[in-house]
C-alpha cells in the first residue's frame, strides 16, 4: 500500500466504509515506517532508539519549555519522558502516532512539574485568558467610530525587504521573537510551538492538546499576532534609531 | 479616507474583520466566498496587505528556528537506560 493510501486510512479513523485491506493497516494506526521503528525498539535495537530521540527530542524540549520555567527543568522533564517511553513501549497500542503518544506523556509530565514547582503560568493562564473571545489585534489600532469604523487607524507599516531569512539573521530579532514566545500564556504558546516552530500538522496538534481545529487556529492567530507586534516594535525601534 | 481603496468594491468587510481572519486566510481555511472577499479587500488595502504578509512572515520565520539537540552526555545516559531495560 502506498503512502497516500496509508495516510488516507489513518485520516478516516474509525469510518465503517474502509476496506478490509485498509483495516489491516489501520489496526495499528501507524505508518509503515513507525511500525518498523517500533518493532526494532521492542527488539532492543539501540540504533532505533537513537533515531527516535533524534527525531523528537528538540520538539519535546520546546514543548516542555511552554510549561516550565527554564531550559534546565525542561531537559529534566524530557529525560523523564524518555524513561517513561522506554518503560511503556510494550504497552503502546498505536492508536495515535508515536509522536502524539510521546508528546502526550511529555505534556502531562511538564504540566505536573510546572504545578509542583509553582514556576509556571499554565493554569493561571487557562483561567485568565479568554482566548476564544478576545480579539487578536489591539482594537485601538482601528477607527472606533464614524464612516470608517473598523478600518485601520494605525495600519502596520510595510516591512520593506524583510524575509524570514533576514529576520533570523538578526540576533536581536530572534531574541525579541523568543521573548515574545516566552511571554505568551501557555495555551497560546503550546499551539505556536507545535504548529509553527515544530511544524506539526494541525490535526495532530489538536489530538495532542485535545482541542478543536477552530480553537487551534483562534489561538494560533493570537499567538502569531503577539510575536508580530514584538517584531514590529523591534523594527520600528530600529528604524527610529537610524 | 473617503477614497479608501478597500471601499471601491462593496465587499462588506472592515480591516478589523480581515485582520481577525488573517491566519484562516493564509491557511486556506475560509469558505470560498469569504476567501474571495478577503482577497479583494487585501488586494485593495495596503494596511491589510502588510498585516497579512507580516503574519505569514512571522510564521515562516518561526518554522526556521534552529533545531534543539540533545547533549551527548544525556544521549549516552538515555541509551544506557534503554539498553538496561532490554537486558532485564
Amino acid at each position: 500500500m502506498n503512502a497516500d493510501a496509508i495516510a488516507y486510512t489513518e485520516s478516516i479513523g474509525h469510518s465503517s466504509s474502509i476496506s478490509r485491506k485498509s483495516q489491516a493497516v489501520k489496526s495499528s494506526g501507524l505508518t509503515k515506517a513507525e511500525d518498523t521503528l517500533i518493532a526494532r525498539l521492542r527488539r532492543g535495537d539501540e540504533g532505533a532508539f537513537d533515531e527516535l530521540v533524534t527525531q523528537h527530542h528538540g520538539t519535546l524540549i520546546r514543548v516542555a519549555m511552554g510549561y516550565v520555567a527554564d531550559r534546565e527543568v525542561a531537559e529534566e522533564v524530557v529525560q523523564d519522558t524518555w524513561l517513561a517511553v522506554i518503560e511503556s513501549l510494550n504497552r503502546f497500542e498505536g492508536r495515535s502516532s508515536l509522536r502524539t503518544w510521546i508528546c502526550g506523556i511529555l505534556i502531562h509530565k511538564a504540566k505536573d512539574r510546572g504545578v509542583r514547582e509553582k514556576r509556571h503560568t499554565t493554569f493561571s493562564a487557562f483561567e485568565s485568558f479568554d482566548g476564544d473571545n478576545d480579539e487578536a489585534v489591539d482594537p485601538i489600532r482601528f477607527q472606533q467610530s464614524g464612516e470608517w469604523a473598523g478600518h485601520w487607524a494605525f495600519p502596520p507599516q510595510p516591512w520593506d525587504d524583510q524575509t524570514p531569512e533576514k529576520l533570523l539573521a538578526s540576533k536581536q530579532a530572534v531574541d525579541c521573537m523568543q521573548q515574545a514566545i516566552a511571554a505568551l500564556p501557555a495555551i497560546l504558546k503550546e499551539v505556536l510551538i507545535l504548529r509553527d516552530v515544530e511544524g506539526v500538522e494541525a490535526k495532530e496538534v489538536c489530538e495532542m492538546l485535545n482541542i478543536t481545529e477552530t480553537n487551534l487556529y483562534v489561538r494560533l492567530h493570537r499567538a502569531r499576532e503577539r510575536v508580530r507586534v514584538a517584531v514590529e516594535t523591534y523594527l520600528e525601534g530600529g528604524m527610529k534609531t537610524v | 479616507m473617503k477614497d479608501h481603496p478597500s471601499q471601491w468594491i462593496p465587499i462588506g468587510l472592515t480591516c478589523r474583520d480581515v485582520a481577525e481572519q488573517a491566519t484562516d486566510y493564509l491557511e486556506n481555511r475560509l469558505p470560498i466566498l469569504t476567501k474571495i472577499r478577503v482577497g479583494l479587500h487585501v488586494a485593495s488595502c495596503a494596511g491589510c496587505r502588510s498585516y497579512v504578509v507580516q503574519i505569514g512572515l512571522v510564521s515562516s520565520a518561526l518554522g526556521s528556528f534552529p533545531k534543539l539537540y540533545l547533549s551527548p552526555v544525556n544521549r549516552l545516559h538515555l541509551r544506557q537506560q534503554f539498553a538496561a531495560h532490554h537486558t532485564n
